[in-house]
């Protein structure tokens, strides 16, 4: 039952998404291949696809820093959005791209920094202090873009354009030529973390103490600090996510910022299983399903379509987080227990 | 006086373990049975059969003289039956009244009513609590008299005390003997759970102690024994088969270096104390489980800290081996070779290849004889014996100065026990100063060369004889037990 009950849920969530295009009036079999063409159709499809990946990539390889560690951090979304506002700031104000992904990157530790202090000294459960923290973001988002941050006419919520120094270098792919140095480095990342949590003292230590504090504590591991310091890299990954994206593609700060990427990289990280070797497919697929959705309301272009792929990728995010749910072992019923 | 409950020949099996073997036992109106034994040794599977949580595999029980099956809580509740658990099940936001009145159907309005309603119970159970105080507000003697008022709105015939005394202060104590000893005079039979000789010996009209799931000794109140009862509970067989006498005796002749000197020790459950550990000794604490032992060996290890006292000449090459290894000695999900790069014998470098990560397990999955199919296997597949082991070829490879262990055999089986024993004596032989916590008198026995008894948080020396500790921990007990009717 345990081991059925996840592809039960992908199987009902990919049929209530089919309904949900009928009901739209559209036909199942266009609808589908419009999200393959989408996805992968040519390269224009390809790029639109890799551009989302890169900075999922990112987010997600916080995540699963962040879940190793036993610390559930759910704040890549406003981890993100700092970082990506961070990055609009300083790329602005320096012109140098480099300037701009490490303010990126230093925000986003900020923002992961509170939350893993309040749950490493005082016991705030960081599920809950992260969680805030992105409502919290998004409003400085909305905020800053028309306020402080917004570009000199005054006219669009949005910041001035990046100076083109403050650019990241295209890697080209379509004619939207929108690969760029993000994908390498979210690799580059990920294969990073990968070894730190598997071949190092550090990354073993921080492994065991999630479940055993006591076992990393006797053998004279720092845990506590460890703890913060991950969860703040963890928070630096997701905020380099946002400055990629914003350095990268966007190149200016409005308010389609993230817009679900930090909560796709948490669905991405568990369809995984928090395994590295799998995140980077799993973070394709979840690319593939918004680039997809994105050609989806193109070719639909029916009233209110417009938010229908952002319904699709909840449902997406929803069932994978359900299925991982009860793939988990049920906790044991008060009154049950086994015997010692 | 006539029997309330009665056990006949009740088995239980979970698993490979016989947790109750044919066990009689009854328990009569008006009288106080104490079931003393060790972790494991049957009390809380009999405690659950009674509330219909656990079904006999054989034999069956009677209520009133008549078998009666318990099928759930709802049906030994129904027979008069509850239970005052260790920990508590209390609503902290709500007060006194609220918690007790919790399953009542709603009776008034007014808060005072309420309150007036909640008082009525209260005194009708001959227990002192303020209705409108907050739960949070209670002290733990107060909160488990709530506990008792609770459980007494459905404990009509039996009334089930798990460890009641484990987190009462010694006058919280004396207060629940005297609400008890009042129960017991209405015609309630209660039974006592407990690890606790002195409080057995205070208050109850019938013991029975419970060895490995059956009746290792029974005692009527005035025909007590505390030596006898004690020799009962730590069990009086096995040492030989276990190859006790085979382990090398004290090394003769100048006592070696100081491995440990703690001074005015003291921890939340023990001390103030005074402990010295030499190189080549084998000091031995034991006594029951409770006593503060494990906290004062993590406080030895600097796993926490001490309230008071100093420790010096500790050695840095320490090793740990906790009492509970499967939450504070390994990382279950973790692979073997992981579980083992984490001690003090690390392999080197800062970046451990794969390789080097699996020749640096495999050396010490060998020497500590690991059954494991690959050091990338995860601890949760081995079995206890091996999880163990596991431990100790973290802990003891790369010869530590001093060993710090805790109940290091429980659970095992014969040929781990001697092997984790004769590590730890290879240890001291070989210039190590070893300190043993445990339970087990036969296990402290075979491994002293210094013996300790420890009674809540305070070490007796006694001479490394069965009938030396037997004598100290009934002289401990008996102490207690008078100095409390004082």
């Amino acid at each position: 039952m345990r081991r059925a009950a996840p592809w039960c849920v992908a199987a009902g969530a990919a049929l209530l998404a089919l309904l949900l295009l009928r009901a739209q009036g559209l036909p199942i079999a266009a609808a589908l291949r419009a999200l393959a063409q989408g996805a992968f159709g040519d390269a224009n499809a390809w790029s639109a696809t890799l551009r989302i990946a890169a900075p999922l990539l990112l987010a997600a390889t916080g995540v699963l820093l962040c879940f190793r560690c036993g610390l559930w951090n759910i704040g890549a979304e406003g981890q993100l959005l700092f970082g990506g506002l961070a990055a609009a700031y300083a790329g602005g104000a320096t012109g140098a791209g480099s300037m701009a992904l490490l303010a990126g990157a230093l925000a986003g530790a900020a923002g992961a920094a509170l939350p893993a202090w309040l749950s490493a000294r005082r016991g705030v459960p960081e599920v809950l202090s992260t969680l805030m923290l992105n409502g919290l973001a998004l409003e400085l988002l909305r905020w800053l873009v028309t306020g402080p941050l917004q570009e000199p006419t005054r006219q669009f919520p949005q910041s001035a354009p990046l100076p083109a120094g403050a650019w990241l270098p295209q890697l080209g792919l379509g004619s939207t030529g929108a690969v760029h140095l993000g994908l390498p480095l979210a690799l580059v990342a990920l294969l990073v973390v990968a070894l730190f949590l598997a071949r190092t003292r550090a990354g073993v230590a921080l492994r065991a103490g999630a479940t055993a504090p006591n076992l990393a504590l006797a053998a004279g591991f720092p845990l506590a600090r460890a703890r913060i310091l991950a969860f703040a890299a963890g928070g630096a990954l997701a905020g380099l996510a946002g400055a990629v994206d914003v350095t990268g593609v966007a190149r200016v700060v409005d308010r389609s910022l993230a817009q679900g990427l930090g909560y796709a990289a948490v669905a991405a990280a568990l369809l995984a299983g928090l395994q590295a070797r799998w995140l980077a497919l799993s973070v394709l697929l979840f690319a593939a399903l918004q680039s997809g959705t994105a050609q989806l309301q193109w070719v639909a272009s029916l009233p209110g379509i417009d938010r229908f792929g952002l319904v699709l990728q909840g449902l997406a995010i929803a069932a994978v987080v359900v299925a991982v749910a009860l793939r988990r072992r049920a906790p044991p019923r008060p009154g049950a227990e086994p015997p010692r | 006086m006539s029997v309330a409950l009665a056990f006949v020949g009740v088995s239980r099996r979970f698993g490979a373990r016989q947790a109750v073997d044919r066990v009689d036992l009854e328990l009569h109106a008006g009288e106080i049975h104490a079931l003393l034994g060790e972790n494991g040794a049957g009390k809380t599977t009999l405690a659950r059969m009674a509330l219909g949580l656990v079904a006999p595999d054989a034999g069956r029980i009677e209520i009133a003289g008549r078998p009666t099956a318990l099928r759930d809580p709802a049906a030994a509740a129904a027979h008069g039956i509850a239970m005052v658990h260790q920990h508590f099940a209390l609503a902290e936001g709500l007060s006194v009244a609220e918690n007790l009145l919790l399953a009542d159907a709603p009776c008034c309005w007014s808060r005072r009513a309420f309150h007036a309603r909640a008082e009525e119970r209260l005194t009708r159970h001959g227990l002192a609590l303020d209705p409108a105080a907050p739960v949070a507000t209670l002290a733990l003697g107060a909160r488990q008299r709530l506990e008792i008022a609770r459980a007494l709105e459905r404990a009509t015939r039996v009334l089930l005390l798990d460890e009641p005394t484990a987190v009462l202060t010694p006058a919280e104590s004396e207060t629940l003997f005297a609400e008890l000893d009042a129960l017991r005079r209405r015609g309630l039979a209660l039974a006592l759970i407990t690890h606790r000789l002195e409080d057995a010996l205070r208050l109850a009209d019938r013991i029975t102690v419970l060895r490995d799931g059956r009746v290792a000794a029974r005692a009527r109140r005035g025909e007590l024994d505390a030596a006898a009862l004690t020799r009962a509970q730590f069990g009086a067989e096995g040492s030989a088969a276990i190859g006790g006498n085979a382990l090398p005796a004290a090394a003769p002749g100048t006592p070696g270096p100081l491995r440990l000197v703690a001074r005015g020790l003291a921890g939340a459950t023990f001390g103030p104390l005074d402990l010295e550990v030499r190189a080549g000794e084998r000091v031995v604490v034991t006594g029951v489980d409770g006593n503060g032992q494990g906290e004062l060996l993590a406080v030895l290890h600097g796993l926490r800290p001490a309230r008071a006292g100093t420790l010096a000449e500790r050695s840095a090459a320490r090793a740990f081996i906790p009492g509970e290894r499967q939450r504070d000695g390994l990382a279950l999900p973790l692979a073997l070779a992981e579980n083992l790069a984490l001690g003090r014998g690390a392999p080197p470098g800062r970046f451990w290849s794969r390789r080097r990560l699996a020749d640096h397990a495999r050396a010490r999955l060998e020497r500590f004889d690991v059954r494991a199919l690959s050091p990338w296997q995860t601890a949760a597949e081995l079995s206890g014996g091996n999880q163990q082991k596991l431990v100790l070829a973290r802990e003891l490879a790369g010869a530590p100065e001093l060993v710090l262990a805790e109940n290091p055999t429980r659970g095992l089986d014969l040929a781990a026990t001697a092997f984790v024993r004769a590590e730890l004596c290879a240890r001291a032989a070989a210039g190590a100063g070893v300190l043993v916590a445990t339970t087990d008198l036969d296990e402290a026995l075979a491994l002293a060369t210094r013996l300790f008894v420890i009674v809540r948080g305070r070490l007796a020396p006694v001479a490394a004889t069965r009938a030396a500790v037997a004598a100290r921990l009934a002289e401990l007990a008996a102490d207690r037990a008078a100095g409390g009717a004082r």
